[in-house]
């Protein structure tokens, strides 16, 4: 009886994308007639024209560069903050610490007019640079490892210490190995946040060229409205990369969500 | 712990740095831009003290979006709670596929608000969709969902639903695993061993915190929601979509009315400042490194 229940409810989750990977291969003239339940007819020609009407390629390569560039980036400059407030004695670390973190609060959508006015001063908009400056840092990041460089043992350190080891080959020979776990989570969450994200190309982007693929995608929507056969084709080769790393990824993204209740 | 000099100044720099010049600063420079009447597309800024709020209170289309978002807010979150929690709790068995069956639900979440509302846009079409197609089986006719000022925000709220219900499922969860096996066994002995009394006594009281906190973080999370609005309906029909943070987009950055757009901003972080801090003072915790 639960079993029946929970497979049922289960499969009321995954129908959306099942009806839409069976739409994605059907000929137009049956998806504008409305067919449901037949099966699809293996049209593939959907996602060739999908591919080739708009420049999917090139957005395909702006969102991945975008996307690379804040994940790393943001790894780099929390692994640097975490392991200062982690292991450092310094004047003002709490009150520091605690402006760094109250950076959370406030939503991104919120800031987002003095944002463009700091990247239109410095003519940033429209180009990758206010799609990933304004996003390399983040106060969940320097949170994630500050926690976790606590819970490792110092004398792992204190050899590499003995032998006059700088700080920073520390911090990369000793600790990242270690906190390995941290930063695939946090490579997980900021990754398919980024390449899901429309907000920020959106406002900061205004040519073809620098379209990143979910606003390629709207575009691609108003250009279509009901050639539902195309959309759900553009839909599905649009969600592969982020539906696709969760997959191969998921343990630690399932554990860093319920350890840390944020993405 | 060593204590040395620069380094660690150092260490924290590029953060920082980033920080205040895209969060700090912009929390200050906002509340300036909202004292000021700024069209971007003339590119003038005149001092005008309050007169952007009192037009804000004045006019009837941001009351009408302080409405909206709160119906979104009102809806989606006990909704949405209930759902994650129900799901939380029959997916929370040793039952074979349950690996599976938690992916099923959790799918959704990592794909992005445009794809799935693109999805629901064609589930929801009037002609073409599947939901009518259902209904016109069960005699009904059929609903112009996105096209109705009454079913738009509804199927908004359904999408919404549909997108986030795995994630707070995730955290029920692991809420659920934390409550210790003795609670269960001990309330087994007093005769509460099952079913609704074994929740009502057990399983509620102990999963609070974590029912509080997927609240509060839903709460917040119903508050900025734009996507959704953008994909499906642009935030209509006749605005009955537009929620704030999409009235101040379209003000901002269709009408290039930043003074305006600024004070809407002003107000929406008031409140989520305030929901922040009721949940500090009900938690009483202390964060420090």
């Amino acid at each position: 009886m639960r079993t029946l229940l929970a497979w049922s409810v289960a499969g009321l989750f995954v129908l959306p994308l099942v009806f839409m990977l069976a739409t994605s291969l059907r000929t137009p003239e049956e998806a504008a007639a409305g067919v449901l339940l037949a099966p699809p007819s293996l049209h593939v020609a959907n996602y060739a024209e999908a591919w080739r009407s708009t420049n999917f390629a090139r957005q395909f390569l702006n969102s991945l560069v975008v996307a690379l560039a804040v994940t790393l980036g943001q790894i780099v400059t929390s692994l640097l903050a975490g392991y200062a407030f982690a292991r450092m004695e310094f004047r003002g670390k709490n009150a520091i610490f605690l402006v760094l973190l109250s950076t959370m609060i406030v939503p991104f959508q919120v800031l987002v007019i003095p944002v463009f006015v700091v990247l239109a001063k410095v003519g940033w908009i429209n180009t990758y640079w206010a799609l990933v400056v304004p996003s390399l840092a983040n106060a969940f990041g320097i949170f994630l490892f500050t926690q976790f460089f606590k819970t490792i043992p110092y004398e792992l350190e204190e050899a590499a210490y003995l032998d006059g080891a700088s700080r920073f080959a520390i911090l990369w020979k000793v600790l990242v190995p270690l906190a390995r776990p941290a930063v695939v989570t946090l490579f997980l969450f900021t990754f398919i946040a980024e390449w899901n994200d429309l907000f920020k190309p959106l406002v900061f982007t205004s040519t073809k060229s620098m379209r990143t693929v979910q606003l390629g995608l709207t575009v691609f929507q108003e250009q279509f409205k009901v050639e539902y056969s195309l959309l759900m084709a553009a839909v599905v080769f649009v969600t592969v990369p982020s539906v696709l790393i969760f997959f191969l990824g998921q343990k630690q993204f399932i554990k860093g969500i319920a350890t840390t209740g944020l993405k | 712990m060593k204590r040395g000099g620069l380094a660690p100044y150092l260490f924290i720099l590029p953060a920082g740095l980033l920080l205040t010049l895209f969060v700090l600063y912009p929390m200050a420079s906002l509340v300036v831009v909202s004292l000021n009447r700024w069209n971007i597309l003339r590119d003038e800024m005149v001092w005008v003290g309050l007169a952007n709020y009192r037009t804000l209170f004045a006019e009837g289309e941001f009351a009408h979006a302080l409405v909206n978002t709160v119906y979104f807010t009102a809806v989606t979150v006990p909704v949405g709670m209930a759902l994650s929690l129900g799901l939380a709790l029959l997916l929370d068995t040793k039952l074979r596929g349950v690996g599976l069956l938690r992916t099923m639900v959790f799918t959704p979440v990592v794909t992005s608000s445009v794809a799935a509302g693109i999805v629901f846009v064609w589930l929801l079409d009037t002609d073409q969709g599947l939901v009518n197609a259902v209904l016109g089986r069960l005699g009904m006719t059929p609903v112009p969902w996105l096209q109705s000022e009454r079913w738009a925000m509804p199927a908004v709220i359904l999408m919404t639903l549909w997108k986030q219900a795995g994630y707070n499922m995730v955290l029920f969860l692991a809420g659920l695993q934390g409550i210790p096996e003795t609670y269960y066994e001990a309330a087994a002995l007093d005769g509460a061993g099952t079913g609704w009394r074994r929740f009502r006594h057990v399983t509620w009281p102990l999963l609070w915190p974590t029912t509080f906190f997927v609240l509060v973080v839903s709460v917040i999370h119903a508050f900025r929601a734009f996507e959704p609005m953008y994909v499906m309906t642009r935030g209509g029909p006749v605005g009955s979509t537009t929620t704030l943070v999409y009235y101040v987009f379209d003000r901002a950055f269709r009408f290039g009315d930043m003074g305006g757009a600024a004070a809407a901003s002003v107000i929406m972080a008031g409140v989520v400042l305030a929901l922040t801090w009721l949940q500090m003072r009900a938690r009483g915790e202390e964060t420090g490194p």
